[in-house]
């Protein structure tokens, strides 16, 4: 018998096959190679469905594409309001929004304050890291501008300095800001995860340290996307952890892409 | 509605960027895709799970969007009429052979019921409606896909181990 036809080959994988076809199958290497790579594609493209991918839009372009065409309304103060059809499906038992959460008309003015908190904790928190790691680097002598920088920020503690709201003029303005933040840190995060040298094939370590590596920020990776969704749990509107969540899942993903160029050919990421 | 986009978007988005080949207009069909999904949500009665019918708004508005841009027209013949040009391409690393860089290799209507049938998980009769095909249609080009799927992951699929004996042929479930 001659070889089976490469389509014929694909569509086995669903039907069944002749007396004949099946004889040849069994006895011709070429055949069967084929129809087990047909079948491991396939069962490889079903994987794929549950495989998650970062947004293709960010959420403030979206917004404003929901209220050009009139699907998010925009109450008289600027604020967004949620449907109703909406607030039933958010309601609903869900990864984000668990039992108990939610009430009727938990509108976002009503949540305003706890997100301008949340996010300007956020905002301390960075700032605070970043003059805790300026005065580490600089030794005992604190220079003036960090003193000055805490001096601004302790008395506010836990909630928003002076200096801070008089930046804003509306919530939106606070929102552009946070989002041209994000946009600058997913981009060098992504590129960093990317592009890390420290991460790469080295001279001493080669593809199986750098594999090693990739690893084990993955692991890393898992365990703050698990503590984001946790917190999600808690505040499934608040603009930050969203943002943590949506940079550290994109992060993970290129991750995973990176560790694939790593791996001999003959190996396929299936858990790392 | 942000909360409810945060949690569904990574999939949702995920089924539009397979059936889109160019990243820029996946965004838009993608922007579409959510704007639909937002404004037929008084329609969502509740009886599947959200992310089910918000899969199907995807599927449904991300063909139609294609459609309209005549992306599908003559796919059968696009099919028949394609040559296997990309043997350059396979030589790159590894994740350059992943079945979803090589997915960007097939013609739009062969990837179109591959991602359809064996990703989105779709019937042949379901994917004719979509696509004003035939059942029979669906099957010729899905086979025809898979194998050039085939052809294009060669360097790749046989790297990997040969085909055990429990690995050969077993008639498939029907």
């Amino acid at each position: 018998m001659q070889h089976l036809s490469s389509e014929r080959i694909a569509a086995l994988v669903d039907e069944p096959a002749t007396h004949d076809e099946r004889t040849h199958l069994e006895l011709c290497t070429h055949c069967r190679a084929d129809f087990v790579a047909v079948r491991r594609i396939v069962a490889a493209a079903a994987s794929e469905r549950e495989r998650p991918i970062v947004p293709l839009v960010p959420w403030h372009q979206l917004a404003s594409a929901l209220r050009e065409e009139g699907v998010l309304t925009v109450n008289p103060a600027g604020l967004a309001v949620t449907p109703v059809s909406v607030r039933a499906i958010t309601s609903a038992p869900s990864l984000l929004t668990p039992p108990g959460y939610g009430g009727p008309f938990v509108s976002v003015r009503t949540r305003w304050p706890q997100i301008a908190r949340m996010a300007a904790a956020a905002a301390l928190l960075v700032t605070a890291g970043v003059v805790g790691g300026r005065l580490t680097a600089d030794g005992p002598s604190m220079p003036s501008a960090a003193r000055d920088a805490i001096a601004a920020v302790q008395p506010a503690a836990p909630g928003v300095s002076a200096t801070q709201v008089a930046q804003y003029r509306s919530p939106d303005d606070a929102r552009a800001t946070l989002h041209s933040a994000e946009e600058t840190y997913s981009g060098a995060l992504l590129w960093l995860a990317a592009h890390d040298s420290a991460l790469a094939p080295r001279a001493s370590g080669g593809a199986d340290a750098a594999a090693m590596n990739y690893r084990q920020r993955l692991e890393v990776l898992d365990a703050a996307m698990a503590t984001a969704r946790r917190a999600l749990y808690e505040a499934p509107d608040d603009p930050v952890m969203n943002r943590y969540y949506l940079a550290t899942l994109g992060a993970r993903e290129v991750t995973l892409r990176r560790l694939t160029t790593v791996l001999p050919a003959s190996q396929q990421v299936v858990e790392y | 509605m942000r909360a409810l986009w945060a949690e569904h978007a990574p999939r949702v988005d995920a089924v539009v960027r397979r059936l889109v080949h160019d990243p820029d207009e996946a965004a838009d069909i993608a922007q579409e895709v959510w704007i639909q999904i937002f404004r037929a949500l008084p329609s969502f009665r509740g009886d599947a799970q959200f992310a089910t019918w918000a899969h199907r708004v995807a599927v449904n508005r991300t063909l139609n969007a294609l459609r309209r841009a005549r992306r599908l027209m003559g796919v059968h013949e696009e099919l028949m009429e394609e040559t296997v040009t990309v043997e350059d391409d396979v030589e790159g690393p590894f994740v350059r052979e992943s079945i979803a860089q090589a997915l960007d290799k097939l013609p739009r209507g062969a990837r179109t019921v591959f991602v359809l049938h064996d990703v989105e998980g779709f019937t042949h009769e379901e994917i004719a409606e979509q696509l004003g095909i035939t059942s029979g249609g669906s099957k010729s080009q899905l086979f025809k896909a898979r194998a050039r799927l085939r052809r294009l992951l060669a360097p790749l699929m046989d790297h990997l181990s040969t085909p055990t004996l429990e690995e050969g042929y077993a008639a498939p479930v029907v």
